[in-house]
C-alpha cells in the first residue's frame, strides 16, 4: 500500500517536473523569438525610416519630433492666397482655424504670482494668465525670486487690478475659425497645431531620377557590374582550373604568390593605379572601373579550393573519353561547380555595386555622366540643402537593386557567405 | 579594268573620302574652351547664353563653354589632373583659395606682362580681390604678377528668421542697428532671447553659423580690425592667431554655444534653420535664391554686430577666371577674361541672384541691388553691399596647406566651444599646433 | 632533358616542311628581341613619363631588355631544338599575341567604346523594359510543365520579346551602326594594320610551335606547363598589369616627392617620407607654466601629454595628421570587434536554436550588409540628428519612461553624436558595426552548425552546465571560425574609408573623424601629395600585416583540433 502511494507520489511529481520543463521550455522559447524580433526590428529600421521618408515633401522632412509617415499641411485659399489650417480644440470642440493676416503679430505677457513662479524655468509655470500687452501696465518695478528678476505688471482680470510677475512673454498671432470668424484664439503661430493629412509623396521617385543624372549612373552601374561579375567569374574558372588540376612549372610558388597578394590592402594600390589610369587615359572613363577589376586573387583562389574537392576520376574519365582541357573544364568542372559560381558571382556583384573608394577616386565627385550610384548619391547629399527629401530617396533607389537580388537569391547569399567562412 | 585594279581603285576612293571632312573642317577662328562651376541648370543656361552672346559679339575667336562639376567634388583636383595631361580648358574659374595651388603648381599663366600691354585698370573690382590675385610668390609683394580676374563676390550676412523675433518680442536687427545697439552685447541679448522660445520637445536657437572653411574667424577679424586676414601675418609666413584680441572673440563666442544658445559648434545649421527653429543664420549671398525658394516664414538679411572696439569683419568669398598656363592663345584667353567681367555680363550673372559683382562700380553695385527684388521686394540686398567695404578676403595660402591646417585648428576651437578649454588656452597653444605645417 | 630529346634522332626533322619554317621562326624571334631592344631604347630617350621620374624610365627599359634577351636565347634553343626554348619562345609569341591584341582595342579605342555603349543603353532606356518583359513572359511560361504549349508558346513570345528589343537598342541606340563604323574606321589605320599583322603573325608561331611538340620531344610536364600558362594567361595578364606593376610603383614613389600637380618631375627623397611621418619627439614640462611646444623639438607639434607621478611628458610629432588619423583608426578597429564579434555570436547562438522561422531571421540580418556604406550612411547621418532624428528621440522615450517609473530626475542626455569630438568616432563605429553583425552572425552560425553534436551531448551527459559546455567545447572548436571572422573584421576596419567620409564628410572639418585611409585620400587627392601619401599607404600595410600574423599566432596557440 504505502508503496503504491509512493510511486503515486513519484508520478505526479514527475507529472509537475514535467509540467514545469514545459514551461520552462515555452519561456525560453518566448524569450529567444523576443531577442530576435527586437534586434531583427534595429535591422530593419533604418530602412524603413528610409522609404518612409522618401515620401516626404520638403517641410515634413524637419518635423520635430520625428515622425514615420509623411504628411502634407491643409491649405486653403482665402483672397487667392493658400493659407495653413490649423485644427484647435477649444472647449472640447474641435475647430478649423486660420491666421488673421490684418492684426498680425501681437505682444502678449504670461503673469503669475511670486509664489507659483518657477523662477529656474518661467515657461513651465503652471498658472498663468496670457494678456495682451497692450492691456497692461508697466509698474516699472521688479521682483526678485530664486535669484531671478522679474518686472511687475499691473494686470486687471475680470475687472479687478492686481500686481502680477511677468513670466515671459510672446508674439502671438490671431486664429480666427473658418466657419465662424467670432471664435477666435491667440497662440504661437510657429508650434500651433497644423492641420495635416498623410500625403505620401510617390512623385519623388521620379524627381530623383532626373536631379543629378541618376538613372544614368543606374545603368552606368548595372553595365560595369555585368562586366565586373563576368570577367571575374570567366578568370577565376580558367585561373583556379590551372591551379588545381594542371601541373605547370612555378604553379605552387605563384599561388603562394596569388595567396599573399590576397592580404594586400587596396589602399596601397590607389595612387598608382590611379597614375596608371591617367597614363592610358582612362582617366574618368568606365573601362577604369571595368578593367582593372576582371582579375582577382580571391576568386581564384576560392575556385581552386573548390575544384580540389573534385574527385579525379571524373577528369581521368574524361580523359579517356577524349576530351581536351578545355573541354574537361567546360563540360564537367563548370555544371559541377554551380553553388560556387554563384557565390562568386554575388560576392563580386555586391562588390561593383557597391564600390565607392575607387570610383570616387578615378571618376571624381564631378562628372555626372560617367558616374556610378554610389557617387550620384554623394552628390545628392551636396545639393541636400535644396532638396532634402530628395536625399533619401535616392537612397532607397540605390538599395532596391540589391535588395531585390537578395530576396530572389538568398539561398546563395547565405549558404555562400557561410561556406566560405569554413575555408 | 581587272578585278584587281577595281578593287585598288574603289578602296582609295573610300580612303580619300574619310580624310573628306577632316579637309573641310579647316578652321581660321581662334578656339577657345572655357569652364565654370554652375551650382544648378539654370546657372549652366546662364553661363551658356553669356558664352554665346559674348562669341556673337566676337569676330574671329569661337567659344565653346563647358558646365564643371559641383562644390566639394574635386571640381580643382579634376582641373589639376587636366593642366598636367595638357586637356584643360583654355580658361576655366577657380575657387580664390585654390590660386596659390595652381599658381605653385604652374598650371596657371602670369597675366602681368598682358595686362600691362592691354592697360587693363584692375582697380574696378574691390580691392582685396586684387591684393589676392597680384601676390607675388617670389618677392612677396604685389608686382609683377597676375593671377586671373575675379568673377564674383559674396558678402556673409545674418539670414534672419522675423518670425521667430516677433514671438520674442525682440527687435529686428536692422532696428537695432539703426538705434546703436546692434553690437555684440545687443546680439547676445537677441540669441539669448529666441532660444528662451524653446520647449522640451522644441528646441529653438538664437543663432548658427557653419564651420567649414572657418566662419569664426569673422568674429575673431572684427576684434583684431586689422584689415587682413588675421588666421595668419601679414606676410602669411606663420600663425597670427596669439594676440588678446583673440581671447575677447573667443570669449565671446564660447558663450553663445556653452549656454546651448546656438546650434552646437560643428553641427549643419542649415537644416533648423530651414524648419524655422533658428533665430539667425550666418551665410553667404549664395544662399538668397534657394531661401527665396524654401523658406517658409519672414525673413530678410542683416549686417553683422559691430564688435567692443566699434568695428565689423565680414568674409570675402570670390572666385576667378585664370588662364591655363599651356594654352594655345594667351592673349585671346586675356580678352576673354575682359568680356567675361564686364559690367553687361556681370549684371546678367548677377541678375540669378547667387552672386555679387566683382566690379566696385556704381552700375555693378546697382544692378546687385535690383536683384531678386521681383521675387522679394523688401530684401535687404545693401547689406550685403555693405558688409563687402569691411570684408577680409579669403585667402589663397601659399606658405602651406590650408585644409590640414584648418582641421587641427577647428578640433582646438570646439574645444573651447564645448567648454572642455578655456579661451586663453587656446591663444597660447593655437600657434604651436600650427607652426609644423609651415615647415614643409 | 635537352640530351634526352636529342639523343632520340629529334635532329631528324619529321617533314622537309618543318626546318624552314622553323628558320623562319628563329629569325622572328630575333627581330622580336631586336624590336624590344629599340623600345626599350626609345624609352631612356623620352623626356619624362608623366613626372614619374627617371627610375621608371630605366626599370621599363631593363624589362624590355630582358624580354629581348629571353627572346634571343629562345631562337638559340630553338636552333638547338630544345625543348626549352621552344616554351620559351612559345610563351613569348603568345604574350605577344595578347598584348598585341589587348593594344589593338587601346588604339581602336574599344575600351573607350564601354562609354559610349553606357550612353547607347541610357538613350534608349525604355527599350530595356520590354527586354524584362520578355523574361517576365519566358519565365512565366517556365511555370508550366514540360511539353505544355503554354510553356512552349510562351516561350516563343518571351525571347522574341527580348531579342526584338535588343535588336532595336542596338539599332536605335546607334550602337550598331555607328559602333561598327568607328571600328572600321579605327582599324584601317595604318598603325592599327601594322599590330594586327604582328598579332596574326605572333599567333601563327606560337601555334606553329604548339603543334611540333613531338620535334622537340615534349614531355608531360612541358605540355602541362604551357597549357597551365594558357588558362592563367587573362587572369595573369591583368595580375601583372593592374597588381604587380601598381604594387611596385606604389613602393617606388613612396620614396620620391611626387606631386603630379607640379610642373617638375619626381625626385628621390630617400627615406625622408617616412620619417617626416614618423618622426617623434619627446620633452618633459619643467614647469606647469611651460608650453609644450618648448620642450619638443623643432617642426613638430605636439600631439599628447600626459603624468608620471610629478612629471608631464609631452609626445610631439610631425605630422600630427598621421598619429590622429592612426589613433582614430585603432580606436575604430577595437570598438568595431567589440561590438560586431561577440554580439553576432551571441545572435548566431539563437539562430541555431532548432525554432521554426530561424531561416528568416537569418536573412533579415543580413539585410544591411548588402546596401552601400553612402547610402546607410545618408540614412544614419538622418537618425543621428539631434533634433529631428530618431535615435535621441527614442533615448529620450526611454529616459521618460524610467522617470515615470521610479521617479527619477533623469535629464534627456540629447547626445550630439556627430559633432561632439569625442563620440564621432563612435558614431561611426555603430553604424559600421549595424551593417556588419547580421554577416558575421552568419558565419558564425555556419561554424556552430559544423560543431558535432555527439562532442556537446556527450559533455551533458558528464554534468557539463551550459556556460562550461560553452567555453570549453563550443568555443575552442568554433576557433577557426572566429578567426576568420575577426580578421575579415579587422582588415576592412583598418581600411575603414567610406564611412566617415560619407556618415561626417567635409562638414565638419575636425581630425576626429580622420582614419587612415581617409587621411591618405586627402593627400594623394586634395593635396595632391602623392609620393608621400604612398608611403603613408606602405606604413598602414605593414600595420596590417602585422597584425594578420600576430592574429596567426594567437589563434594557432589556441586552436584545440586541427582540421
Amino acid at each position: 500500500m504505502a508503496a503504491n502511494a509512493q510511486t503515486a507520489a513519484r508520478a505526479r511529481t514527475a507529472a509537475q517536473l514535467d509540467r514545469l520543463l514545459k514551461i520552462r521550455t515555452w519561456v525560453i522559447r518566448i524569450l529567444v523569438y523576443f531577442l530576435l524580433s527586437f534586434v531583427a526590428f534595429l535591422m530593419l529600421f533604418p530602412f524603413l525610416y528610409m522609404f518612409f521618408t522618401s515620401l516626404k515633401n520638403t517641410q515634413d522632412v524637419f518635423h520635430a519630433p520625428p515622425r514615420l509617415m509623411p504628411y502634407s499641411a491643409t491649405t486653403m485659399s482665402i483672397n487667392g492666397e493658400d493659407v495653413m489650417v490649423y485644427n484647435f480644440v477649444l472647449e472640447g470642440q474641435e475647430h478649423k482655424m486660420v491666421v488673421d493676416q490684418e492684426t498680425g503679430n501681437v505682444p502678449f505677457g504670461f503673469f503669475t504670482t511670486a509664489e507659483e513662479i518657477n523662477a529656474a524655468d518661467p515657461q513651465s509655470t503652471a498658472n498663468v494668465r496670457q494678456v495682451k500687452l497692450a492691456d497692461v501696465v508697466d509698474t516699472g518695478r521688479e521682483e526678485t525670486v530664486g535669484g531671478e528678476s522679474f518686472p511687475v505688471y499691473s494686470v486687471s482680470i475680470d475687472g479687478q487690478s492686481q500686481d502680477l510677475l511677468m513670466a515671459y512673454r510672446r508674439g502671438l498671432k490671431r486664429f480666427v475659425d473658418v466657419n465662424d470668424p467670432s471664435v477666435e484664439v491667440f497662440a504661437v503661430e510657429r508650434t500651433a497645431p497644423v492641420d495635416e493629412y498623410v500625403d505620401p509623396q510617390f512623385g519623388n521617385y521620379n524627381s530623383v531620377l532626373q536631379l543629378k543624372n541618376l538613372d544614368r549612373a543606374l545603368i552606368n552601374t548595372s553595365v560595369v557590374t555585368l562586366l565586373v561579375t563576368v570577367g571575374q567569374v570567366t578568370t577565376s574558372l580558367l585561373g583556379g582550373y590551372a591551379f588545381s588540376r594542371i601541373q605547370f612549372r612555378g604553379r605552387d610558388k605563384l599561388f603562394l604568390v596569388y595567396l599573399g597578394t590576397i592580404m594586400i590592402p587596396f589602399v596601397v594600390l590607389i595612387i598608382p593605379l590611379y597614375q596608371l589610369m591617367v597614363i592610358i587615359g582612362w582617366q574618368g572613363k568606365i573601362a577604369a572601373l571595368v578593367l582593372p577589376w576582371i582579375f582577382t586573387a580571391y576568386g581564384t583562389f576560392l575556385m581552386r579550393q573548390f575544384f580540389i574537392t573534385i574527385p579525379k576520376e571524373l577528369e581521368e574519365a574524361a580523359l579517356l573519353d577524349g576530351l581536351g582541357r578545355f573541354g574537361i573544364l567546360w563540360r564537367i568542372f563548370v555544371p559541377l561547380s554551380g553553388p560556387a559560381i554563384a557565390t562568386q558571382a554575388i560576392i563580386t556583384f555586391l562588390y561593383a555595386w557597391n564600390s565607392f573608394l575607387w570610383p570616387l577616386v578615378i571618376i571624381g565627385d564631378a562628372n555626372t555622366v560617367n558616374h556610378v550610384v554610389t557617387l550620384s548619391l554623394r552628390q545628392l547629399k551636396t545639393a541636400a540643402a535644396a532638396e532634402p527629401n530628395l536625399v533619401l530617396t535616392g537612397a532607397a533607389v540605390a538599395i532596391l537593386p540589391p535588395l531585390v537580388l537578395f530576396l530572389l537569391a538568398q539561398r546563395y547569399f547565405v549558404e555562400g557567405i557561410a561556406n566560405t567562412g569554413l575555408k | 579594268m581587272s578585278k584587281r585594279s577595281m578593287l585598288v581603285v574603289l578602296l582609295a576612293v573610300f580612303l580619300l573620302s574619310l580624310s573628306v571632312p577632316l579637309i573641310s573642317n579647316a578652321q581660321e577662328d581662334v578656339a577657345l574652351r572655357w569652364r565654370t562651376r554652375p551650382d544648378n541648370q539654370a546657372e549652366i543656361d546662364l553661363y551658356q547664353s553669356i558664352s554665346d552672346s559674348v562669341d556673337a559679339g566676337w569676330d574671329g575667336v569661337s567659344l565653346a563653354y563647358e558646365p564643371g562639376g559641383t562644390e566639394g567634388g574635386g571640381y580643382s583636383a579634376t582641373l589639376l589632373t587636366e593642366v598636367a595631361a595638357g586637356t584643360a580648358p583654355d580658361v576655366f574659374w577657380i575657387p580664390g583659395t585654390d590660386i596659390a595651388t595652381f599658381a605653385s603648381a604652374g598650371a596657371i599663366l602670369n597675366l602681368s606682362d598682358l595686362a600691362t600691354a592691354a592697360s587693363f585698370d584692375m582697380s574696378v573690382f574691390y580691392p582685396q580681390q586684387v591684393a589676392q590675385l597680384t601676390f607675388n610668390p617670389e618677392t612677396k609683394t604685389n608686382e609683377g604678377a597676375l593671377w586671373g580676374m575675379p568673377r564674383d563676390a559674396s558678402a556673409m550676412v545674418l539670414y534672419y528668421n522675423a518670425d521667430l523675433f516677433d514671438e520674442a518680442g525682440v527687435d529686428y536687427p536692422e532696428k537695432q542697428m539703426a538705434d546703436g545697439k546692434w553690437d555684440w552685447e545687443g546680439f547676445k541679448a537677441t540669441v539669448e532671447a529666441i532660444s528662451g522660445l524653446s520647449t522640451a520637445d522644441n528646441q529653438v536657437y538664437g543663432f548658427g553659423m557653419n564651420s567649414w572653411w572657418a566662419n569664426w574667424l569673422l568674429w575673431i577679424n572684427a576684434a583684431y580690425d586689422s584689415g587682413y586676414n588675421n588666421y595668419f601675418t601679414a606676410d602669411q609666413s606663420a600663425c597670427g592667431l596669439n594676440g588678446t584680441p583673440t581671447t575677447e572673440a573667443m570669449s565671446f563666442m564660447q558663450e553663445l554655444y556653452v549656454n546651448n544658445w546656438a546650434v552646437p559648434f560643428g553641427q549643419d545649421s542649415e537644416p533648423p534653420f530651414v524648419s524655422g527653429n533658428v533665430g539667425m543664420f550666418m551665410n553667404g549671398r549664395w544662399a538668397t535664391p534657394n531661401n527665396i525658394k524654401s523658406l517658409g516664414f519672414n525673413w530678410n538679411a542683416a549686417e553683422v554686430p559691430a564688435a567692443p572696439n566699434g568695428a565689423r569683419s565680414n568674409w570675402l568669398f570670390w572666385g576667378a577666371y585664370v588662364v591655363n598656363a599651356n594654352t594655345a592663345h594667351p592673349q585671346e584667353a586675356f580678352d576673354l577674361l575682359s568680356r567675361l567681367t564686364s559690367v553687361e555680363v556681370q549684371s546678367q550673372v548677377t541678375a540669378l541672384g547667387a552672386n555679387i559683382p566683382s566690379r566696385a562700380g556704381e552700375d555693378a553695385v546697382n544692378a546687385f541691388l535690383g536683384s531678386l527684388t521681383d521675387v522679394k521686394p523688401d530684401l535687404n540686398n545693401q547689406a550685403f553691399v555693405n558688409g563687402l567695404a569691411y570684408a577680409v578676403a579669403e585667402a589663397p595660402l601659399w606658405t602651406a596647406n590650408f585644409g590640414d591646417i584648418d582641421s587641427v585648428v577647428n578640433a582646438e576651437v570646439g574645444k573651447v566651444m564645448s567648454g572642455d578649454a578655456t579661451p586663453e588656452d587656446f591663444t597660447a597653444t593655437v600657434c604651436d599646433a600650427m607652426a609644423p605645417f609651415f615647415q614643409k | 632533358m635537352a640530351v634526352t630529346s636529342r639523343s632520340m634522332g629529334a635532329s631528324q626533322p619529321e617533314s622537309g616542311k618543318a626546318l624552314p619554317a622553323l628558320y623562319v621562326i628563329m629569325v622572328w624571334q630575333v627581330l622580336v628581341g631586336g624590336g624590344c631592344l629599340y623600345v626599350a631604347s626609345q624609352i631612356l630617350q623620352i623626356e619624362r613619363i608623366f613626372n614619374l621620374g627617371n627610375f621608371v624610365q630605366i626599370f621599363l627599359a631593363g624589362v624590355f631588355t630582358l624580354i629581348a634577351a629571353a627572346s634571343f636565347f629562345s631562337a638559340y634553343r630553338l636552333y638547338q631544338i630544345n625543348g626549352t626554348g621552344r616554351l620559351l619562345a612559345m610563351g613569348i609569341d603568345f604574350t605577344g599575341m595578347v598584348l598585341a591584341l589587348l593594344y589593338l582595342g587601346h588604339i581602336t579605342g574599344l575600351y573607350l567604346g564601354l562609354d559610349t555603349l553606357a550612353d547607347g543603353l541610357y538613350r534608349s532606356l525604355s527599350w530595356l523594359w520590354g527586354i524584362a518583359l520578355g523574361y517576365m513572359v519566358l519565365w512565366l511560361s517556365w511555370r508550366f510543365p514540360e511539353g505544355n504549349l503554354i510553356r512552349k508558346y510562351g516561350g516563343y513570345a518571351g525571347l522574341g520579346v527580348m531579342a526584338a528589343c535588343v535588336v532595336i537598342i542596338l539599332l536605335t541606340s546607334g550602337l550598331l551602326l555607328n559602333g561598327i563604323s568607328a571600328l572600321v574606321t579605327n582599324i584601317l589605320r595604318v598603325d592599327s594594320i601594322i599590330v594586327i599583322v604582328v598579332a596574326v603573325i605572333f599567333g601563327m608561331a606560337s601555334a606553329y610551335l604548339l603543334r611540333k611538340g613531338d620535334v622537340f620531344g615534349e614531355t608531360t610536364s612541358q605540355r602541362d606547363t604551357w597549357q597551365g600558362w594558357l588558362f592563367l594567361m587573362p587572369n595573369f595578364v591583368s595580375f601583372v598589369l593592374f597588381f604587380a606593376g601598381p604594387l611596385l610603383l606604389s613602393f617606388y614613389l613612396s620614396f620620391t616627392d611626387y606631386n603630379p600637380a607640379q610642373q617638375n618631375p619626381a625626385q628621390f627623397v630617400g627615406l625622408s617620407n617616412y620619417t617626416q611621418m614618423l618622426s617623434l619627439s619627446i620633452g618633459t614640462l619643467q614647469n606647469s607654466e611651460q608650453r609644450g611646444a618648448e620642450v619638443i623639438a623643432e617642426g613638430h607639434a605636439e600631439l599628447t601629454r600626459f603624468t608620471i607621478g610629478d612629471s608631464t611628458i609631452v609626445i610631439g610629432a610631425r605630422d600630427t595628421l598621421f598619429w590622429y588619423s592612426l589613433f582614430n583608426t585603432f580606436n575604430y578597429c577595437l570598438f568595431l570587434l567589440v561590438f560586431s564579434i561577440p554580439p553576432a555570436l551571441g545572435l548566431a547562438m539563437l539562430l541555431n536554436s532548432k525554432m521554426p522561422g530561424m531561416k528568416f531571421f537569418r536573412a533579415v540580418f543580413f539585410i544591411p550588409s548588402i546596401a552601400a556604406v553612402v547610402g546607410v550612411a545618408l540614412i544614419w547621418q538622418w537618425l543621428y540628428d539631434p533634433t529631428i532624428g530618431y535615435i535621441n528621440y527614442a533615448i529620450l522615450q526611454v529616459v521618460n519612461f524610467i522617470n515615470g517609473l521610479f521617479g527619477s530626475q533623469i535629464a534627456d542626455p540629447a547626445v550630439k553624436w556627430l559633432t561632439d569630438e569625442r563620440i564621432l568616432m563612435l558614431s561611426v563605429v555603430i553604424m559600421a558595426a549595424w551593417q556588419v553583425i547580421g554577416f558575421n552572425s552568419v558565419i558564425f552560425l555556419a561554424g556552430l552548425q559544423g560543431v558535432p553534436r555527439e562532442l556537446v551531448e556527450a559533455a551533458t551527459v558528464d554534468g557539463a552546465n551550459r556556460w562550461t559546455r560553452f567555453r570549453k567545447i563550443i568555443l575552442p572548436l568554433l576557433g577557426p571560425t572566429t578567426f576568420f571572422v575577426t580578421i575579415t573584421t579587422l582588415i576592412a576596419g583598418l581600411q575603414a574609408f567610406a564611412e566617415p567620409f560619407s556618415l561626417i564628410g567635409e562638414n565638419n572639418p575636425s581630425t576626429a573623424k580622420l582614419t587612415s585611409v581617409y587621411y591618405l585620400y586627402n593627400l594623394g587627392f586634395s593635396n595632391f601629395r602623392m609620393g608621400y601619401a604612398s608611403a603613408v599607404a606602405w606604413v598602414v600595410f605593414i600595420a596590417i600585416f602585422i597584425v594578420t600574423i600576430l592574429q596567426f599566432r594567437f589563434s594557432s596557440s589556441n586552436r584545440a583540433y586541427s582540421d
